[in-house]
């Protein structure tokens, strides 16, 4: 088929419950919006192809997943061979925010990736759309300080975003695109071969085992 | 050379007309193909009543015989007239390709000319029976003698006969065959032709055995063409040809279509900017191949049952899964009956209001009909034990009113509780439940908020054009609650559902709210719309869905491992596939599991699906049949066209909606009755032998009626409630 010859990246969406993952991501791929989109139980993802700046034709799988912690245990099912990771918190929920970290941390663990000090995350701040006196008191010094002290103070990319208005959304996945096709070309420079990986992980998660460790 | 003469003995036919070089086409695999002989015999004394038509694969004719047929198909052109003859083409469907049918057991004959999109021409011989037989396909650019007959034609100038038509085997088949019975066009289906009608058939001129359902045109509708263009349908016909044709024996297995020796219209179809679009993802196209041919497998069933009208889908079914292992009472107890109405539903009761039929009697009723909407409520608090099977009329009305006060006790414990109500954990609690209740069903009439005015002044401030804020297809009412407020629930419906989870939470306090819950309570509202009725229905509804919500998850991973040696014992080819495509963990059902397929179905289907789960009446975990069900109904859809983990997911999550539940109910009920019996066999065996069949004791336990209970533990300090 064709789509072989293309570059797939797959990109997970991670965060609280609420923060409009399913949002961003409709709004992205079929650009489209709904304030009531059910709560995602399981996962899904949709694809979409986009073209980068050097004429680089890439496909993103993006995966939506639920946002009630406990489901991630379920993750290892699915965040094997992940090129990036997109943050999400709402930008009117100081809780959401603080969780960033254990967004992070989870999907690490889970995902086992090869370059845990500098696997490519995002974070994306959703809901700008609402009014000022909703949004979280002194949002970007709180934001700053959750980068520096529980995120590695790394520079991880941070976006506004509406998917209500669909401010910003576009932009965010277009660095999602680069930093996910960044990471694959360095998994490929390293012979990762993730689909044998990948098959182990299924067979250690029926065999009842505790996920591998990110270690 | 004269001719030779010599008398046919029993078992030898002569040859009175042969078409080399026409295929069966099994699948659309070309390897699939079978190539053979299409003939017109005679045997010993017989009239033409008694000619026989015949397919005769290649490869059962011995060397000699096949020299005799290749001889006959070029007779006619170089003037041999030379006896052939041969044995007695096989006359039964069963041994291997080949079959043979006497010409006064065909009812019609249909010839379809090659066209664009269907390269070769074929005939469909149509039995008394109302059988269709495998379509024979000419195959002319191989044939010696259709290519001699072109050449001849080309010769003199005449590519066409003498009534415009292109020049193809079945033309002359047609012409041959004229010679021996009288063919009447059917004015129905012109390319259809009645063999010998009879009176009857003469005046209905139905093109095939069975009389056309009301409305003539109901035949055109089977073969009803949407979108796409002209090349796409044609191939499309083609696959609903195949599937259609190799009803009896392939019927539920279809479609090798969409692999890699597609036909070459299959292959434009993978380029259609149509299915790009439809398809819209990485390697989309075979996951929406697959979903395709999903769909020309419902199509050609539904052709089907107008053919064969009096033919009961669970024997075929049964066929499918190997009739050995079911007994036909087995297998017709498994159709699908009428729903419980009302005055049957009275009469379960005597004049005190209590039952006088067994239990049993009333599940086996449901779980082979369900009920009707008017007396779901009431059966509802039975199925779930809110009312004791054993209760007088009497009895309920002292256990309403007692429900009623323990229900506002425990509604106390929160709503008269300040101080609770102060706490992180229920402010979360609260916020968790109200997001979600805000986003369940709301596009039931009974969820919808009622008066269309504006509260939000978060709106105002927009100044999106309109078109980016079209709602989705899910979510046709636009007149959404403030979403930044989600506790400013409006509707009085959902209201009550909050305060019914706030307070679920007050009667188990270790679970917590979890996602899933709200799909859970929201059908029982919906068909009792009474608090306390429907708080202690989610009570019990929950002590059987527990388990799908515990912190550890060990409940799902517990459901999910038994489904995998479920498929295993019971679907084993499809195992070792999902075993390639990475997907054993069955990761695909997580949601239908979690939430009991609600969200697979429209809801009035999810409710039919929940009252026959509720009854337990083979398994208190049928819901994992019904998931080996969905499983093997998709089975050769799966092993054909996916090969990957993603691409396996998104057809499974994609069947949302488009699933048959009363197929998938029957479907599910024998896997059961297979699985028990399989099991019953293999506990005899053991008896006898030294080396034992080991079942395990997960696939064991699907035999009992007993709920799996599985609670959470306390929460760990400083837990969440997530």
């Amino acid at each position: 088929m064709s789509g072989r010859k293309k570059t797939l990246l797959k990109v997970i969406i991670l965060g609280d419950s609420g923060v409009g993952k399913t949002s961003l991501m409709q709004q992205f791929v079929n650009n489209k919006f709904s304030h009531q989109y059910k709560a995602t139980i399981g996962a899904d993802f949709l694809t979409k192809d986009i073209t980068l700046d050097n004429n680089k034709q890439v496909t993103l799988q993006i995966w939506d997943t639920a946002g009630q912690e406990r489901f991630q245990s379920l993750g290892v099912a699915f965040y094997r061979g992940a090129d990036c990771c997109v943050l999400c918190y709402d930008v009117t929920n100081e809780k959401s925010l603080n969780n960033l970290a254990s967004w992070k941390d989870e999907f690490l663990v889970q995902s086992n990736v090869s370059n845990p000090q500098d696997f490519p995350f995002i974070i994306i701040g959703n809901k700008i759309d609402v009014d000022e006196n909703k949004k979280i008191p002194s949002l970007q010094k709180k934001l700053a300080n959750i980068t520096n002290n529980q995120l590695g103070g790394l520079n991880y990319p941070v976006f506004e975003t509406s998917a209500k208005d669909a401010i910003n959304v576009e932009a965010a996945f277009e660095v999602v695109a680069k930093m996910a096709l960044q990471q694959e070309e360095l998994n490929d420079a390293n012979g990762n071969d993730v689909s044998d990986d990948y098959n182990d992980a299924i067979n250690i998660h029926l065999e009842g085992d505790s996920a591998g460790c990110g270690c | 050379m004269p001719p030779k003469q010599r008398t046919l003995l029993s078992g030898e036919v002569e040859l009175l007309y042969v078409k080399s070089k026409v295929y069966l086409h099994p699948s659309a695999s070309k390897r699939d193909n079978v190539v053979g002989f299409l003939s017109i015999s005679k045997g010993p004394n017989s009239t033409n009543s008694d000619l026989l038509i015949s397919f005769t694969a290649e490869s059962q004719l011995s060397k000699e015989s096949l020299k005799l047929y290749q001889e006959a198909d070029l007779d006619e052109l170089d003037g041999s007239k030379d006896l052939k003859v041969v044995s007695k083409p096989v006359s039964s469907v069963l041994s291997g390709y080949s079959y043979s049918v006497p010409m006064s057991y065909i009812y019609s004959i249909q010839l379809r000319k090659p066209s664009s999109g269907m390269w070769y021409g074929s005939v469909v011989i149509n039995t008394l029976d109302g059988e269709k037989l495998p379509i024979i396909f000419f195959h002319d650019d191989e044939s010696p003698s259709t290519k001699l007959r072109q050449k001849k034609r080309n010769q003199s100038f005449e590519t066409f006969s003498e009534s415009g038509e292109v020049i193809w085997g079945g033309t002359e088949f047609l012409a041959v065959l004229h010679n021996y019975c009288h063919l009447v066009k059917s004015t129905v289906e012109p390319s259809v032709y009645l063999v010998n009608p009879a009176s009857d058939d003469l005046r209905n001129f139905a093109p095939f055995k069975e009389k056309p359902k009301p409305g003539k045109d109901s035949k055109k509708k089977e073969f009803q063409i949407p979108d796409f263009n002209k090349v796409i349908a044609n191939a499309k016909w083609k696959v609903l040809e195949t599937v259609a044709t190799f009803s009896a024996k392939t019927k539920n297995q279809v479609i090798d279509i969409v692999d890699e020796h597609a036909p070459l219209p299959i292959k434009q179809l993978i380029n259609k900017p149509e299915v790009q679009k439809l398809g819209n993802e990485f390697e989309g196209a075979r996951v929406y191949l697959a979903k395709w041919a999903a769909q020309v497998k419902e199509e050609a069933e539904e052709s089907q049952k107008k053919f064969h009208l009096n033919e009961e889908m669970y024997t075929i079914i049964n066929k499918e899964l190997g009739n050995e292992l079911l007994t036909n009472e087995e297998v017709s107890k498994a159709g699908r009956r009428e729903a419980i109405s009302k005055s049957e539903w009275d009469n379960f009761f005597d004049y005190s209001g209590r039952l006088r039929v067994t239990v049993n009697e009333i599940k086996d009723r449901i779980f082979h009909g369900g009920v009707s909407p008017s007396i779901r409520g009431m059966v509802w608090l039975f199925l779930l034990e809110v009312y004791p099977w054993d209760s007088s009329a009497e009895d309920r009305t002292v256990i309403r009113a007692s429900l009623e006060t323990q229900y506002h006790e425990l509604k106390a414990k929160w709503s008269t509780d300040e101080d609770k109500r102060s706490t992180e954990f229920w402010k979360d609690q609260k916020f968790r439940i109200e997001k979600d209740i805000n986003r369940t069903d709301r596009h039931l009439d009974l969820f919808k908020n009622t008066k269309r005015k504006r509260i939000s002044v978060s709106s105002l401030a927009s100044n999106v054009p309109p078109t980016i804020r079209e709602s989705s297809p899910e979510t046709p009412d636009e007149d959404d609650d403030d979403e930044f407020d989600v506790s400013n629930i409006r509707n009085p419906h959902l209201f009550k559902m909050r305060e019914i989870l706030l307070t679920y939470n007050e009667y188990n306090e270790n679970l917590g709210y979890v996602q899933g819950m709200t799909d859970l309570l929201s059908p029982l509202y919906v068909i009792l719309q009474d608090e306390v009725f429907v708080f202690w229905s989610f009570t019990k509804f929950m002590d059987r869905m527990e388990r799908n919500f515990v912190r550890d998850q060990s409940g799902m991973k517990k459901q999910m491992l038994t489904l995998n040696q479920l498929v295993q014992f019971m679907l084993p080819d499809l195992f070792k596939h999902l075993d390639k495509c990475e997907s054993t963990d069955l990761f695909f059902f997580f949601r239908m599991l979690l939430v009991w397929y609600k969200r697979e179905f429209e809801f009035d289907q999810v409710l039919r699906l929940w009252e026959i789960l509720l009854t337990d009446y083979y398994s208190s975990q049928y819901h994992l049949f019904f998931a080996a069900g969905v499983l093997s109904d998709n089975e050769r859809i799966i092993i054909q066209n996916l090969r990957r983990f993603d691409e396996v997911l998104k057809y499974m999550n994609d069947l949302s909606n488009h699933m048959n539940l009363n197929n998938l109910l029957i479907r599910s009920e024998l896997l059961f009755l297979k699985f028990r019996r399989m099991i019953d066999i293999i506990n005899r065996e053991n008896l006898y032998k030294s080396e034992r069949t080991i079942v395990s004791p997960d696939l064991l336990q699907l035999l009992s009626r007993d709920i799996v209970v599985e609670k959470e533990g306390p929460r760990p300090v400083g837990a969440g409630g997530g």
